[in-house]
């Protein structure tokens, strides 16, 4: 009576599992989920834009930084990239203006660390986005 | 036909793994924490220090769970415990992706362990459900015989 709701957990289970060794679930949910980020903050960033000014000063170390983080991270050197990206979250510690770019710098590092360049790049790009 | 064990020995399995997901993942927080604490980023070692210790936390619970749901014979406390504590950690999980959690605020990132958690969670929830309307049909029969 019980077989097929079980069965169906396990089966479930095992599919889910072959998804992940094949990296294609956590790549999409990444990517989704960055997605729909930047698709929600679009045009808060633009009406930002004018406001960011006052702050454009003390965050140009930080995109330089973010940028120098991206451009090793494509060049596949991930220990570089993830010291630039540690750099740039070290800069922004302690902003409270500043608290979504260091977020998206956070997420970045995780995902280096999980070799997800493409996850990385992307929340590096949008840690940027907030900041200019 | 399915074994009567089918099922506790199932969520024992899935709530051991929930467990070394969560070791895992408490064991990536320690090693960021470490690594935060020598470039200066106080604020965000002190909440990867609270992550290391609330994962691991949540990861002897549910060692605990599948200890008690492997060892109990006739009670439905365990699976009830087992599912309140997978949709309570699955509810923390979306919030910390959403609204944001106290300490940690939101986080942006969803990795592979991330999924693995869920995934199991869920599973978690979905055996416990029907290990409860087990012991509940078990019980209505039972009622009948009498």
């Amino acid at each position: 009576m019980y077989n097929k709701p079980i069965y169906a957990v396990l089966m479930g289970l095992a599919t889910v599992s072959l998804l992940l060794v094949t990296n294609v679930v956590g790549s999409y949910a990444q990517t989704t989920y960055t997605n729909q980020t930047v698709g929600s903050n679009t045009s808060s960033s633009t009406a930002n834009t004018t406001g960011t000014n006052a702050t454009s000063l003390p965050s140009n170390p930080v995109v330089k930084n973010l940028d120098e983080g991206i451009k090793a991270i494509k060049a596949d050197d991930k220990s570089a990239g993830k010291k630039a990206l540690l750099h740039a979250e070290s800069a922004l510690e302690g902003k409270s203006d500043s608290v979504d770019a260091e977020k998206h710098v956070e997420a970045a590092i995780q995902a280096l660390k999980e070799g997800d360049t493409n996850g990385a790049i992307s929340h590096a790009e949008q840690a940027k986005e907030k900041l200019l | 036909m399915v074994n009567n064990k089918t099922i506790p020995y199932s969520l024992t399995a899935i709530l051991v793994s929930i467990g070394i997901v969560y070791c895992l993942v408490a064991s990536d927080e320690y090693q960021g924490a470490k690594e935060s604490s020598s470039f200066g980023i106080d604020g965000e070692t002190s909440e990867q220090l609270f992550e290391t210790t609330f994962f691991s936390a949540i990861a002897l619970v549910n060692f605990g769970l599948a200890a008690w749901v492997f060892t109990s014979k006739r009670s439905v406390l365990p699976y009830i415990s087992s599912g309140v504590v997978s949709a309570a950690l699955i509810v923390t999980y979306i919030a910390s992706r959403t609204v944001g959690v106290p300490i940690v605020g939101v986080e942006y990132y969803v990795g592979k362990l991330d999924i693995i958690s869920k995934v199991l969670q869920i599973s978690a929830i979905a055996l416990s459900t029907v290990a409860i309307y087990k012991f509940r049909n078990l019980k209505i029969v039972k009622g009948l015989v009498r």
